[in-house]
């Protein structure tokens, strides 16, 4: 019964796609005037403060862009609907947004979101171990668990290449996906051995006595490098390039100012992300730039097709917006 | 007298047959129409039918069988037994006693209100990683139809019943093997067919956080990783399980109520 | 009570073997002064009759008298307000071993999912042997015309054969007395003759007690050894006919009503 109806709707839905004779992307390749809105899916986390900086401080106002912010889940979530065109531009960390470039989506990035500090210390990523399990060092972690908070997501590749690069075979590591929050507790109930979390998780699993093996975004990736990006469908760049412009402009503007205040960045979280602002305070500030950065695409994406994370190669010159 | 008509055993399969054909050629065209449709399909995520049964025979038929498929198959049958042999006997017990009754409905009905995704943390501190948090999921997320029709299928019990089981002096266990429970047999089975969909969709849901293995795990990861053609096959496996296990399921309880078609094609009441 | 001054009974003429009175050792069932109310509502006001071993009694009345309350007293499925039931000697505080029910629709007591063979082994399984029950089950299901139908469900049969069926479970069950609920109120009027005559027939080859609770005073003279009548509700007393000889019942019936202005049913069972 179920699997009739389920090649019912397929036949109803590949019907619509035929006769409407749409392509990969196309959906996006709507012209829009001047007022109509544009909408941006953003994960509601530190690293996409500036779009939220943009549309708080007016920047999208003065390039006369009417932009409409849509909380997200994911990267897996977002790049569907930009390509379909219910929404215009996207945020993704650099490892789903490459997944999605390397599957063949036809996506660009647009602008720089955060970039990777280069010094440990401003780090907001860690790779950390229950206390009292013997875990010291990434390697010892061959033969256990760690948690991340989504396969294939930065947290995992990153943990991953820490691995590997203090001489680990990854491929050891059990792997386990669970969303942040529920990973303390997991720590602290052994469900796992550890854990590849950021802020402000971070600095929660410190204060819970967790034993800190790396930060594995600095350890890992291109210092200054880009770390996350914005960005759109290129049939949505071919027939509205003016505003793909004017939206690049007023995020990088957003960029500047956040790297320049980052009391505005607590604002918008407070507001956007539900982020109490005395944990803002406590937790690490992501390095904000308006950099996009080629060179650093081009190294994650070595680095994921090392260990396993992308099938082949990626073409990251045509995967960002000039 | 017999009303039972028992018709020439070729007619039977002659029927069959054309009840196959019946069922067969619609599902047998969309599927045609499809293949043909999707044949030069460029888009990425409505790739071409070939594309996806590739897959499924490089993925599923492949190391996935044992990989995936075994894990969440055995989840599955677990996750289901529990909780079709909880909820019977659960609500045996419940439906018995009608003070139990009244004190297990407010509980009752809190409970099956949480939706299963939220329990994954409490599931997951409980039972730690591994195939017991996605059993406990399941058996907990989809125990509630056949609870509660076990509760009504045992009050719904004749007075009249009741009073023949008195009046023979049947102990309390006849009473519950060769009364209450075949009584109920037609509502438990409905909740159970009701417990069995959500067994299979709850399979996804219990391997959405730290599983290693399965096809929900399968499914997620491709669809995070933008492997369309391997989320469309895992779909299609999660789809056919489903059909399998109701097929196996129908067969069974038309067996075990073979009586109730006989009783209402005999009081005109169904078919 | 009231009826006991009226109409003394004359249990002389009731059966030749039978001719102690009171407290008589072949006294098998006494209902002593019994009372029932539903709330406020008075079902039964107090009666009292006796059933003697072997016989075979119809309990008469209009409808709303009482008779299925009264049964289910006797039977020991219901608890009366007043007065009581005394079964050989004890009194009824819950169904006795020895007592069978035949109710009164057949197609809710007897089990849809059960063949009749298995409806008819159930009580029998705390009673007899396994070894024993294939043999008697053979030999009520003979007696009722039921002889290999036994593989049959009930809903696979007209009603007077569930109805027979439901009384081979009864016999089968082997009591000393047999209640019978207005068993054959809802068949045809053929079927029930039939019917009422295999009762007849099964009472003799079975050597059972009945007790028949009807609302037709025809059935009852024609089963009956003898007919006790009920008034109308609330049910103050009992009219018994005093032989079996089935012409001075119905001249006994008329007599029961007085002591209740109306007589009209109130309600209905």
């Amino acid at each position: 019964m179920r699997i009739r109806k389920g090649l019912a709707l397929a036949a109803s839905v590949l019907a619509v796609l035929l006769a409407t004779g749409c392509g990969v992307g196309r959906g996006s390749a709507v012209e829009l005037g001047p007022g109509d809105p544009i909408k941006v899916g953003v994960i509601p986390v530190a690293d996409f403060a500036p779009v939220y900086i943009a549309a708080e401080e007016g920047y999208f106002a003065d390039e006369g862009l009417n932009v409409e912010t849509q909380v997200m889940q994911n990267a897996a979530a977002i790049a569907p609907s930009v390509i379909n065109g219910q929404l215009q531009f996207g945020t993704a960390a650099v490892p789903p947004f490459l997944g999605a470039v390397q599957k063949g989506l036809p996506l660009k990035a647009v602008a720089n979101g955060t970039s990777v500090a280069a010094d440990p210390d401003k780090d907001p990523s860690a790779l950390v171990a229950a206390p009292g399990t013997g875990i010291e060092r990434p390697k010892d972690l061959e033969g256990r668990t760690v948690a991340v908070n989504a396969l294939s997501s930065i947290v995992h590749v990153t943990a991953a290449a820490a691995i590997k690069a203090d001489g680990g075979d990854p491929s050891l590591v059990t792997f386990v996906a669970m969303p942040f929050p529920d990973m303390l507790p997991a720590l602290a109930r052994g469900a796992v051995d550890a854990a590849s979390l950021v802020e402000p998780f971070y600095a929660k699993s410190v204060a819970q006595g967790a034993e800190v093996l790396g930060n594995p975004y600095s350890q890992t990736l291109k210092p200054d490098g880009t770390f996350t990006v914005i960005f759109t469908a290129q049939p949505f760049i071919e027939t509205n390039p003016e505003i793909v412009e004017k939206f690049a402009r007023a995020v990088d503007r957003a960029s500047a100012e956040a790297a320049r205040d980052p009391q505005k960045v607590g604002a918008v979280l407070a507001k956007y992300g539900k982020l109490p602002p005395d944990v803002f305070a406590r937790i690490r500030v992501p390095m904000y730039s308006d950099r996009l950065d080629t060179g650093a695409l081009a190294s994650t994406g070595e680095l994921m097709q090392g260990l396993g994370f992308l099938p082949g190669a990626v073409d990251v010159e045509s995967a960002v917006w000039k | 007298m017999s009303t039972s008509v028992t018709p020439p055993r070729g007619a039977e399969r002659g029927g069959r047959i054309r009840l196959f054909l019946l069922r067969a050629w619609l599902p047998a065209c969309l599927l045609a129409l499809w293949w043909m449709g999707s044949a030069s399909s460029t888009s990425l995520y409505f790739p071409s039918l070939q594309s996806i049964t590739e897959t499924l025979r490089t993925d599923w038929l492949g190391p996935g069988f044992a990989e995936h498929l075994l894990p969440s198959v055995g989840k599955f049958l677990a996750g289901f037994l529990i909780a079709a042999l909880a909820g019977v006997g659960l609500g045996l017990v419940v439906g018995m006693y009608p003070v139990l009754r009244a004190a297990a409905e407010p509980i009752v009905q809190f409970l099956r209100s949480l939706p299963p995704p939220v329990l994954l943390p409490l599931g997951l501190l409980l039972f730690g990683i591994g195939p017991s948090m996605n059993i406990a999921i399941i058996a907990f997320g989809a125990i509630w139809p056949t609870l509660l029709n076990t509760i009504d299928g045992v009050r719904s019990l004749d007075p009249q019943l009741t009073e023949m089981t008195r009046s023979y002096r049947l102990t309390r266990g006849q009473k519950i093997r060769y009364v209450i429970l075949p009584n109920a047999g037609p509502q438990i089975f409905a909740g159970l067919r009701t417990t069995l969909q959500m067994s299979i969709i709850l399979i996804v849901v219990s391997e959405m956080v730290a599983s290693t293995n399965g096809i929900g795990y399968y499914v997620l990861n491709s669809q995070q990783t933008f492997a369309v053609p391997q989320t469309w096959a895992g779909t299609l496996i999660l789809g056919l399980l489903g059909y399998l296990a109701n097929l196996v399921f129908i067969r069974f309880e038309r067996y075990v109520l073979r009586w109730q078609a006989g009783l209402l094609a005999s009081t005109g009441s169904g078919a | 009570m009231k009826m006991t001054e009226t109409y003394p009974q004359t249990t002389a003429q009731d059966k030749p073997e039978a001719d102690a009175a009171v407290a008589n050792p072949n006294v098998l069932l006494q209902l002593q002064g019994l009372q029932k109310n539903y709330g406020h509502v008075r079902i039964l006001a107090g009666v009292d009759f006796e059933i003697r071993k072997g016989e075979f009694v119809c309990v008469v009345g209009p409808s709303g008298s009482g008779k299925t309350t009264l049964l289910k007293c006797m039977a020991g499925l219901l608890a009366p307000s007043g007065g009581q039931t005394i079964f050989e000697g004890q009194p009824v505080t819950e169904p006795p071993a020895k007592l069978a029910v035949v109710f009164q629709d057949y197609s809710r007591s007897l089990l849809p999912w059960m063949t009749v063979w298995q409806n008819v082994e159930l009580p029998m399984k705390n009673k007899f042997a396994k070894a024993e029950r294939p043999a008697r089950i053979e030999s009520v299901l003979e007696a009722v015309g039921l002889g290999g139908k036994g593989n049959l469900y009930p809903w696979q049969m007209s009603g007077g054969m569930q109805q027979r069926a439901a009384i081979a479970r009864g016999l089968a069950y082997q009591p000393d007395v047999l209640l019978m609920d207005e068993p054959f109120a809802a068949v045809d009027a053929q079927t029930r003759i039939e019917l009422e005559d295999l009762v007849l027939r099964v009472r003799q080859e079975f050597d059972t007690t009945v007790v028949f609770v009807t609302h037709d005073i025809d059935e009852a003279v024609y089963l009956g050894d003898r007919v006790i009548v009920l008034s109308g509700a609330p049910t103050t007393s009992a009219a018994t006919s005093p032989s079996t000889y089935p012409g001075r019942v119905t001249s006994a019936t008329p007599n029961s009503c007085p002591s209740t202005p109306g007589c009209a049913p109130k309600y209905s069972n």
